[in-house]
């Protein structure tokens, strides 16, 4: 075996912060978040991985230090808890079961999107979208698939459309809302054309409601009919093909 | 500034110089040294002398025998190269980490993935105690303290069986 060990200098401590990122980066996230218990310095040395990936069902993410979260194609668990204080940016492409920003005071930009119809099709998903603006008081940027409000009525428990129909706002959780993107599937179905309303009379701040259609045109008629809380919101309309990714910024 | 392509036009395969920070000058091609960004930027200002302050002779010529044998690469002697890395990386550590800290100034971003891989082999499994023990990491946890953090992050050391061995 190789001689590894030799000068009895802790040097793996004191190397730069971007070599140490690039060695956590080698290592699956359960390993990474091991080497915090090594000493007090490595206690969040993981969280400024490069990258950060989900291999586990049930998760609940705890990151103290992070202010942008991309998931990309995740199909792997079922409900995904958000923890994190600092979190600024969080972009979900994938199928959950249900998404609860639990702590979540700074977030500025949510992005939701279901990337693939087969998979909604498959899992019964209901992302509790309800509690979406609980722990949201700085969101300012929305950008949500009508899909997850098309799947979440389909299950029983989660009676989001009732919910939202019941809600005249949202406890001032959109104060700041300046932008909102929806990709809408079917020309609106009711939960999503619901929810549009329930956004519009929320968001007293809002400047720009951006549609995007899938399909069907949605009925914008009836869209301005909806009484909105801010006199400045603009209304875009854009058709699109299937398959379409949803882009930030 | 000289233009450096001036050299390449006669047919001549341009040389470049590097310098340790002993004092020691190794002489080599540029399509072999310019793997390396940091250099690649120096000769593309027109250098053909690189003084290298933050690399000891003992490093540089590791890295030298990195370049060389990458500059080499082609379709068919992956296996080679393969083997290569992995007789590279079987250092002390000290030279591993004197290798990946002259990398990441060098910009040679092969040899920083092949390293820091190698690294992060040694941590991968392993148990807390076997970390520690492997890199001289002193923990300066209270019980207390290290309980508090494991407890944090419970699913991330439970069910699962690490490894004790210190190679």
């Amino acid at each position: 075996m190789r001689n590894a060990r030799s000068s009895g200098v802790d040097m793996i401590s004191n190397l730069p912060c971007n070599i140490l990122e690039n060695i956590l980066g080698c290592l699956d996230l359960r390993n990474a978040m091991r080497t915090s218990f090594l000493s007090k310095d490595w206690r969040y040395k993981w969280v400024r991985r490069p990258k950060l990936e989900f291999a586990f069902g049930d998760l609940i993410s705890k990151c103290p230090l992070h202010e942008r979260l991309r998931l990309i194609v995740c199909i792997d668990f079922d409900h995904l808890e958000i923890d994190a204080a600092n979190l600024r940016c969080f972009y979900f492409i994938g199928v959950v079961k249900s998404i609860f920003f639990k702590n979540t005071p700074k977030i500025e930009q949510v992005t939701v999107d279901f990337s693939s119809r087969d998979l909604a099709d498959e899992f019964p998903v209901c992302s509790n979208l309800v509690k979406f603006f609980h722990h949201m008081p700085n969101l300012q940027q929305l950008n949500l698939d009508g899909w997850v409000l098309q799947a979440s009525i389909r299950n029983v428990e989660e009676p989001v459309l009732q919910f939202i129909k019941s809600q005249t706002n949202s406890y001032g959780g959109m104060k700041v809302l300046r932008k909102a993107c929806m990709f809408v599937i079917y020309g609106g179905l009711e939960p999503q054309m619901e929810f549009l309303r329930f956004l519009l009379s929320s968001a007293p701040a809002l400047e720009e409601m951006y549609i995007l259609n899938h399909a069907y045109p949605v009925d914008q008629v009836e869209m301005k009919k909806f009484p909105s809380a801010s006199h400045n919101v603009k209304f875009k309309y854009e058709e699109l093909g299937t398959d379409i990714v949803m882009e930030v910024p | 500034m000289a233009s450096s392509s001036s050299s390449s036009k006669t047919g001549l395969k341009k040389m470049l110089t590097l310098k340790s920070s002993d004092g020691d000058e190794f002489e080599l091609e540029e399509s072999i040294v310019i793997q390396c960004q940091t250099i690649k930027h120096m000769v593309e200002d027109g250098f053909s002398l690189i003084p290298l302050q933050n690399v000891d002779t003992k490093t540089l010529t590791k890295i030298i025998e990195y370049m060389k044998k990458h500059a080499e690469k082609t379709e068919s002697n992956k296996e080679e190269i393969k083997n290569f890395n992995k007789e590279f990386v079987k250092g002390s550590f000290d030279d591993q980490f004197e290798l990946v800290s002259a990398a990441n100034y060098l910009h040679i971003n092969g040899l920083m993935d092949l390293l820091c891989q190698s690294i992060a082999d040694r941590i991968n499994n392993k148990s807390v105690r076997a970390v520690r023990e492997i890199f001289n990491i002193s923990n300066d946890y209270t019980p207390d303290e290290e309980e508090k953090v494991r407890d944090e992050h419970k699913w991330a050391h439970e069910g699962g069986e690490f490894d004790e061995s210190l190679d």
